[in-house]
């Protein structure tokens, strides 16, 4: 049997051991349930708009108790039920009344997909959920994360109504509280399938306590079964009242017999679906069949849904990106979420004890928090990294704020904005990335360390600004020419905001440069990937600037042509400011000397060093940020201690900046054979050098010169 | 061109009494060789010459011309007709000729010798060239695979207006191009091997040619993609031909690039060469079991430019050994290994 976990695949995973003879038939019949509860529910939704709410419960629920009484007989066999019993199931059912309610209320607001979306998890998965929640970082804390990522998809990224809602929108549904429930929504400005969520949301929540609470009435009342069948008819007659009243006062606008037909079908569906389940729970473990039950749910509404919206388009409630995203993080979230904990921890085989049992190391696979906690002390240790990630965290959390409040008002200004912010969040991003990684240890393959990275990320983003501004450019210029009629919808709004951020990110950046480099009048800092950062800041603040500026003439003087004039100055600012980080990182990638320290001079000066004759090759390059690396070849007198002189001369050279020095010193008698061919620059010529055969500066031709 | 070598830089002859005058011509010098202050026809005919001596970039610069002829054409005959698509159409390939633009500078630069402030020379120009050219061939891939799949949810009008003329004729150009780098590619590849030690210049400027290669290449693929779609777009109606070929473009583009963008990294971060990891390991461990060595420290080695290969690592030595002739053997054994140049300090220990 433990064998059998470590060699599962993937589907056993998630739907639990299955042995096919015994176990298929069970599940083949939960995913009919399934389908059949889901395409009933499809037919409903007509029969629910074209009638009122209490009439269609009423009836749903008649004709579900009819079908429980006669298949599960609840007075007839069983104990006796005594009368706080009866008070019991009475409390028991006016709540599971009113999340009868809220899902039919859920269900005419936004339509079958999404009620089902929403409604179909098993208790497990919600209140795994909510324990997930409250202790953030366990095992299930992902499966929680895909499940409120995929909630918030279903709030947020579902603009289904393209068309603003008619004079009357509330057409089709009838009750007087689903009057007042649009009411309510329209006066808070929320889309109608919103409010619709927010409300299934709320019923959600009314389940999982009807549910849990039920469990021990239902111990007490000899099985779950039976107190269904007796709930379900006291919640028949607890809503008859209010059903002849709607009757009495509202018409309805379908035939009797077809809404009939409907009800029963959709009845009968709940019910066999419910014993289907249940039967499946006894033979199987509950969290498999739950978590197939969700999944076949979610999967089945959506193909249905899609089926019905593409053969009708007309349909209001049709597939959006939003949608489709829900569907499918649910169904990641429900294995996750609905799995047993012990078995969905990873073991690992470590080996046989000696009376040959196999031993397991059972290891929870690490929380989300568990991975990034070692990346986040690094970030912390150096103040350059910190201050990224500060502006980072910034920076998104005005990009999320602007995309959520984008999408809310449905403005699409705001959101292309808020992907623009989002694609500049990927500069900082590679900076941080680049500031944590010159930090690595030297390996076997990058032997002189990271740090080289910081100056490829600076001129990275060097080139990046280029690009942009070069863009930027060309837009400006094809407005110039036409100008066209900008949309300043809540645009002063924004670039305001983005102003006041890039503002407080220019603050936090240019303290670090003054602070580090405010020596000798040149202010830029050496670390090319603080500055490209920087840069990249300033850019979007001249931007915002730019667009303040523009937007300000455009709305009070008319001028459609500051747009592209703005523009057009912005990028050659960012042309001229970039150009020095472009020119000095491609210079250190090129390898050349640095000029900052006073190398030249020194290297002038190494042949006064005690028995040091010339030198060559003198090879220096910045490496990184703050490592000079170099090599060189000394040529000392015979009588010279070689040792003292490559300490001298690494000594001298390292007051001189260089960190990583290699001297190869060379006494006369091996240097002479060793001919070689080099350039001498003749003053003042401007052709191809002539070339010249040097026999090595120590032999004694040359010193004869 | 080719007798030039590294190993010894500009400071090498220089006697101590004459040290300090040198310098202070060379100050007066500053800046790079060629950099002349003369007329600007001698500029072209300094540029002309460094152009055309070497195969791969007359080649480069051959296809350059073809292809701005083109754009040029394209744009005229885009005026002249008041083809938007046209025009548009040749704005892009102007854009394209920057990168052969670059390429072809970046390959003069990098023939450029050696002075006071760059004593290795400008020959890292090609790796960057080749750097930035994948990382923008990389972001076009992106931003072409955004817009398939933006597409791809509201396929727009594509207007066939000239599509198919303008496509064929790229295809055709591109694939002239592509048949000429890899001709020029070959040739230079066999040159710089020819030369034995002496690392020739210009001829293993691979790190550009591969840029440039692959930006053909991309272009070619673009072509290629336009007509396919646009063919099964009038044939069959199947508007979803366009974004479906651009994201497979796309993904072509990306794959093809990173073995360039992931090579070109290495050497501007000083990796040890990757062609060379396994010979040099064994070089190593040769010299570690030479008479009198104790211990290796520090091995770094790292790539020039492509073909040239420095080293440089400190040697923990016996005290009385000879250590000129241990240096002596220990560069022979690099130099075997494929290395161009490498320093060696020793040091003794009792």
């Amino acid at each position: 049997m433990d064998n059998d976990g470590l060699t599962a695949k993937p589907f056993h995973k998630v739907f639990g051991r299955i042995d096919p003879r015994r176990e298929a038939p069970f599940l083949v019949s939960v995913l009919l349930s399934r389908l059949l509860v889901t395409a009933c529910l499809f037919w409903a939704i007509g029969v629910l708009q074209a009638m009122p709410l209490a009439v269609f419960l009423c009836l749903l629920k008649t004709s579900s108790a009819l079908a429980y009484l006669v298949l599960q007989r609840p007075f007839s066999t069983g104990k006796r039920i005594t009368r706080a019993m009866w008070l019991r199931v009475l409390r028991h059912s006016l709540l599971v009344s009113m999340t009868c309610v809220v899902w039919a209320l859920g269900l005419s607001l936004c339509g079958a997909l999404r009620t089902v979306l929403l409604w179909e998890h098993s208790d497990i998965a919600l209140t795994a959920v909510v324990g997930a929640i409250a202790s953030l970082g366990s095992t299930k804390g992902r499966g929680a994360l895909l499940f409120v990522l995929g909630t918030l998809s279903l709030l947020f990224f579902d603009n289904d109504q393209s068309t603003p809602p008619v004079e009357h929108p509330e057409g089709p549904h009838r009750s007087v509280v689903s009057h007042t429930l649009y009411w309510m929504l329209s006066f808070l400005g929320v889309p109608d399938h919103k409010g619709g969520l927010v409300l299934l949301l709320v019923g959600l929540g009314l389940t999982v306590i009807q549910r849990s609470s039920g469990r021990r009435l239902a111990v007490e009342l000899g099985g779950g079964k039976r107190l269904q069948a007796l709930s379900t008819l006291v919640v028949a007659v607890i809503l008859l009242p209010w059903a002849l009243v709607q009757l009495s006062t509202q018409s309805l606008s379908v035939s009797w017999s077809s809404a009939l037909v409907c009800l029963l079908a959709t009845s009968i569906a709940q019910v066999i679906d419910y014993y289907t389940i249940s039967i499946a729970t006894q033979h199987l473990d509950t969290p498999a069949v739950s978590r197939l039950s969700s999944m076949a749910s979610f999967i089945f509404s959506l193909i249905i849904a899609y089926l019905l919206w593409s053969h009708t388009s007309s349909d209001d409630h049709g597939i959006t990106v939003g949608v489709v995203i829900a569907t499918v993080l649910y169904i990641l979230a429900t294995p996750i979420l609905a799995g047993s904990m012990p078995r969905s921890s990873t073991s690992t085989l470590i080996g046989y004890s000696a009376s040959g049992l196999p031993l397991y190391q059972v290891k929870n696979s690490p929380s989300l928090l568990d991975l990034i906690r070692p990346g986040l002390y690094k970030i912390m240790d150096s103040p350059d990294s910190r201050r990224i990630l500060y502006f980072l965290l910034l920076n998104l959390a005005f990009t999320f704020v602007e995309l959520l409040y984008g999408m809310w008002t449905n403005s699409l200004g705001l959101i292309s904005d808020g992907f623009h912010m989002l694609f500049d969040s990927t500069a900082l991003l590679v900076g941080l990335y680049a500031s944590l990684m010159s930090r690595w240890k030297p390996t076997h393959l990058f032997s002189y360390g990271y740090g080289r990275v910081e100056i490829l990320s600076g001129f990275v983003n060097g080139l990046f600004l280029v690009g942009i501004a070069c863009f930027v450019l060309s837009e400006a210029l094809n407005r110039l020419m036409e100008p066209p009629n900008i949309n300043t919808d809540k645009l002063l709004v924004v670039s305001i905001a983005g102003f006041i951020v890039n503002l407080i990110g220019i603050a936090t950046f240019s303290f670090n440069g003054s602070h580090t480099h405010s020596h000798g009048g040149h202010t830029h800092s050496h670390n090319a990937n603080m500055r490209g950062v920087f840069l990249h800041i300033l850019a979007d603040l001249m931007g915002s600037i730019g667009v303040i500026v523009s937007t300000l003439l455009v709305q009070s003087f008319g001028w459609y042509i500051a747009d592209p004039v703005c523009s057009l100055f912005i990028a050659i600012l960012i042309l001229i400011s970039v150009g020095p980080l472009l020119k000095q990182s491609a210079e250190v990638l090129l390898l050349a000397t640095p000029t900052h320290s006073a190398l030249h001079t020194a290297l002038d000066k190494l042949s006064l060093l005690d028995g040091v004759l010339t030198f060559s090759d003198a090879h220096f390059w910045q490496h990184s940020s703050d490592t000079i690396a170099g090599t060189l070849h000394v040529q000392v007198a015979p009588s010279a201690n070689e040792q003292k002189v490559i300490t001298m001369v690494t000594n001298y050279l390292r007051e001189q900046g260089v960190s990583n020095l290699t001297v190869q010193v060379e006494k006369e008698q091996y240097s002479h054979c060793n001919i070689t061919q080099s350039y001498v620059r003749q003053l003042g010529q401007s052709t191809p050098p002539q070339v010249y055969v040097d026999y090595g500066p120590h032999t004694g031709e040359i010193k004869a010169i | 061109m080719s007798t030039h070598s590294h190993s010894h830089g500009s400071t090498a002859t220089l006697l101590p009494q004459h040290t300090q005058d040198v310098s202070v011509s060379f100050d007066n010098y500053s800046g790079s060789e060629v950099k002349p202050s003369i007329s600007l026809s001698g500029t072209v005919k300094k540029w002309a010459r460094a152009i055309l001596s070497e195969p791969a970039t007359r080649n480069l610069f051959f296809f350059l011309l073809i292809n701005l002829s083109f754009a040029f054409v394209e744009l005229l005959y885009g005026m002249w007709t008041n083809s938007l698509g046209l025009i548009s159409d040749s704005f892009h390939m102007f854009f394209d000729c920057t990168a052969l633009l670059a390429g072809l500078v970046a390959t003069v630069v990098a023939n450029w010798a050696p002075n006071e402030r760059f004593s290795f020379g400008y020959v890292r120009a090609e790796v960057i060239a080749g750097f930035v050219n994948a990382l923008f061939l990389l972001f076009i891939g992106f931003f072409i695979f955004a817009e398939a799949i933006e597409r791809a949810f509201e396929p727009p009008e594509v207007s066939h207006d000239r599509l198919m003329v303008i496509s064929v004729g790229g295809f055709i150009v591109n694939l002239v191009g592509i048949f000429v780098f890899q001709h020029g590619g070959g040739g230079g590849h066999g040159h710089s091997h020819g030369d034995g030690h002496g690392h020739s210049h210009g001829s293993g400027r691979t790190q550009i040619m591969q840029g440039i290669f692959l930006h053909i290449l991309a272009d070619t693929l673009g072509s290629v993609g336009v007509i396919i779609s646009s063919l099964l777009i009038q044939s069959f109606g199947w508007m979803m031909a366009d974004p479906i070929c651009s994201m497979f473009i796309a993904a072509l583009i990306i794959v093809s690039v990173y073995p360039l963008l992931t090579e070109s990294t290495g050497v501007l971060m000083q990796r040890t060469p990757s062609s060379l990891e396994h010979v040099l390991q064994e070089a190593v461990r040769k010299v570690y079991e030479q008479e009198g060595v104790v211990q290796v420290h520090s091995p770094h080695f790292w790539t020039l430019c492509s073909g040239e290969y420095m080293g440089s690592l400190r040697l923990e030595i016996v005290s009385n050994t000879d250590s000129a002739k241990l240096v002596a053997n220990s560069r022979g054994i690099f130099k075997g290994a494929g290395l161009t140049d490498v320093v060696i300090e020793t040091t003794a220990i009792d």
